[in-house]
C-alpha cells in the first residue's frame, strides 16, 4: 500500500462509508420480489443443511440415500408384466395379487368420499413419535402424496408416506420368501413385512394409504405408525 | 454419540445465523443480481448460488445483522451475477464497464454526506472505481479475507484476484493523486 497517499485504514473507512450510502440508497429503491416456489424449496434445503451442520448433514443425506435404495428394493410401484398366473383374493378393500417374487396390492372399487383433504393438508398425518436421535432430513410432496425421510447419526433411516387412495393405484411389495402378516394400527387393518434389512408397514384408513419403511425395529415401526393421526 | 458431539459444536446461535442472513438480505441480494441480469428467475439462481457460498463461509460471519455482513452478501451476489453475465456475453467480448454503471449518482452522495465535505470528496473518488475493483478491495482489506478466499468468494481464479487487487490499488492511487493535484 506504499503507493497510496491514503493509509490502508483510511481507505477502509471510506469504503465503509461508500457501502453504507450505497445500501441505504438501494433499500429505498428496492421493490419487494416474491420468490418462486422452486427457489423457496431450494433455500429450505440449504437452511436445513445449515441447521444440522455440514458434517451432520452429510451423515443424514447418506442415510437418506441408503433409505431410498432399500425402498426401491423393497417396494416398487412400477407395472410388471405378469409372466405367472396370479392368485387373486379380495381382502377388505385391498386386492392382493400374489406372485412368486412379489405381491401386488391394489385398491379397487374405491369410492372417494367427499371432504378428502388436499395435499396441502396431508402433512398433518406425519407421525408425532420418532425414536430418539432421528431428525427430519427431507420431505417430498406431489399431488397425491406426502413423504418424510428421517435419519439418525448411525445412518439408520425411517421413511413415512401417506397417499390418497384412488382406483388403479397399486404398490408392488417384494415378498419373495416372506409373507405379509396382518396387523392393526389404530383399529385399521394393515400388513407388516420383515425383510431382514428393513421393516415395512402398510395400513389404510379407507381415505388414505400409509406406509413406513425403516431399518430399526418392528416395535419402532408400530410405535411410529400408531402416532399418526388417522 | 456423534449426534451429541455435533450438537455441542453447533450451538443455537450458529444454527440460527444462516436463516437470519437469508431472511434479512435475500431481497437485497436478488435486487443486485437482477439489476445486472434483468431476469428475475436467473437472479434467483444467483441468490441460491450466493447462499451456498455464504454457507461455506458461515464461520467467518460473526454478526448476521451488521453493515459488514450486508455488504459481504451483496458483493457475493453481485459478483456471481457479473460472472454469469460475462459468461453469457463472452462471444461478444463485452467488458465490465459496458455491463452497467453501478456507481452512485453524485447528488445522492452530496445529500448523504452534506455536512462532511472532505469525506464526500473521498467517497466520490471511490465512486469512480469500477464496481469489481471496489468489491475486491472491500473483501480483502475491510473484511480481511486472504486473496485466495476473496477469489473463491467472487468465483474467480487466485491469479485473477491478485491482478484485480493490484489494478484496483493502482487506479485508486491515480485517482487520489489526480485529486491532490487539482486541490
Amino acid at each position: 500500500m506504499s503507493e497510496f497517499i491514503w493509509t490502508e485504514q483510511e481507505m477502509c473507512d471510506v469504503l465503509d462509508v461508500y457501502y453504507n450510502v450505497y445500501c441505504k440508497t438501494m433499500s429505498t429503491k428496492m421493490d419487494e420480489h416474491i420468490f418462486s416456489e422452486k427457489f423457496v424449496k431450494r433455500m429450505k434445503k440449504i437452511i436445513r443443511q445449515s441447521e444440522y451442520g455440514t458434517v451432520m448433514y452429510k451423515v443424514l443425506t447418506q442415510a437418506k440415500r441408503v433409505a431410498i435404495i432399500i425402498l426401491a428394493i423393497l417396494v416398487t410401484s412400477t407395472t410388471l408384466v405378469m409372466s405367472v398366473e396370479a392368485l387373486r383374493e379380495k381382502f377388505f378393500d385391498w386386492l392382493f395379487s400374489v406372485f412368486p417374487t412379489h405381491t401386488r396390492i391394489e385398491f379397487d372399487n374405491v369410492i372417494q368420499p367427499s371432504g378428502v383433504e388436499d395435499i396441502g393438508q396431508l402433512n398433518q398425518y406425519a407421525p408425532t413419535y420418532m425414536p430418539e436421535g432421528f431428525i427430519l432430513v427431507d420431505t417430498y410432496e406431489s399431488d397425491q402424496n406426502y413423504k418424510c425421510y428421517y435419519a439418525n447419526s448411525d445412518e439408520e433411516y425411517i421413511v413415512f408416506e401417506v397417499s390418497v387412495i384412488k382406483n388403479q393405484n397399486h404398490i408392488n411389495v417384494n415378498t419373495e420368501n416372506f409373507k405379509l402378516t396382518e396387523i392393526f394400527i389404530n383399529n385399521c387393518t394393515g400388513y407388516y413385512v420383515d425383510k431382514g434389512s428393513g421393516h415395512l408397514l402398510l395400513w389404510s384408513n379407507d381415505l388414505y394409504f400409509f406406509n413406513i419403511i425403516c431399518d430399526t425395529t418392528k416395535d419402532d415401526a408400530i410405535k411410529i405408525a400408531s402416532s399418526t393421526r388417522i | 454419540m456423534l449426534l451429541l458431539y455435533l450438537s455441542l459444536i453447533d450451538d443455537t446461535s450458529d444454527k440460527a445465523k444462516f436463516k437470519t442472513i437469508y431472511m434479512e438480505y435475500r431481497q437485497l441480494m436478488w435486487s443486485e443480481a437482477n439489476k445486472i441480469l434483468h431476469d428475475p428467475i436467473e437472479a434467483e439462481d444467483i441468490v441460491h448460488i450466493a447462499f451456498m457460498e455464504i454457507l461455506k463461509n458461515l464461520q467467518t460471519i460473526h454478526d448476521p445483522i451488521c453493515p459488514q455482513t450486508r455488504n459481504f452478501v451483496m458483493i457475493i451476489s453481485r459478483s456471481r451475477a457479473i460472472n454469469l453475465y460475462k459468461k453469457r456475453k463472452r462471444e461478444k467480448e463485452i467488458s465490465f464497464e459496458t455491463i452497467a454503471d453501478y456507481n452512485l449518482e453524485n447528488h445522492i452522495l452530496s445529500e448523504s454526506l452534506a455536512d462532511e465535505a472532505e469525506l464526500k470528496e473521498k467517497v466520490m473518488l471511490l465512486n469512480k472505481l469500477p464496481t469489481h475493483y471496489r468489491d475486491i478491495l472491500y473483501l480483502r482489506y475491510n473484511l480481511g479475507y486472504s486473496v485466495e478466499e476473496a477469489a473463491s468468494l467472487l468465483g474467480i481464479s487466485k491469479d485473477n484476484a491478485k491482478k484485480r487487487i493490484a489494478r484496483a490499488k493502482k487506479q485508486l492511487a491515480q485517482l487520489i493523486e489526480g485529486w491532490y493535484q487539482n486541490e
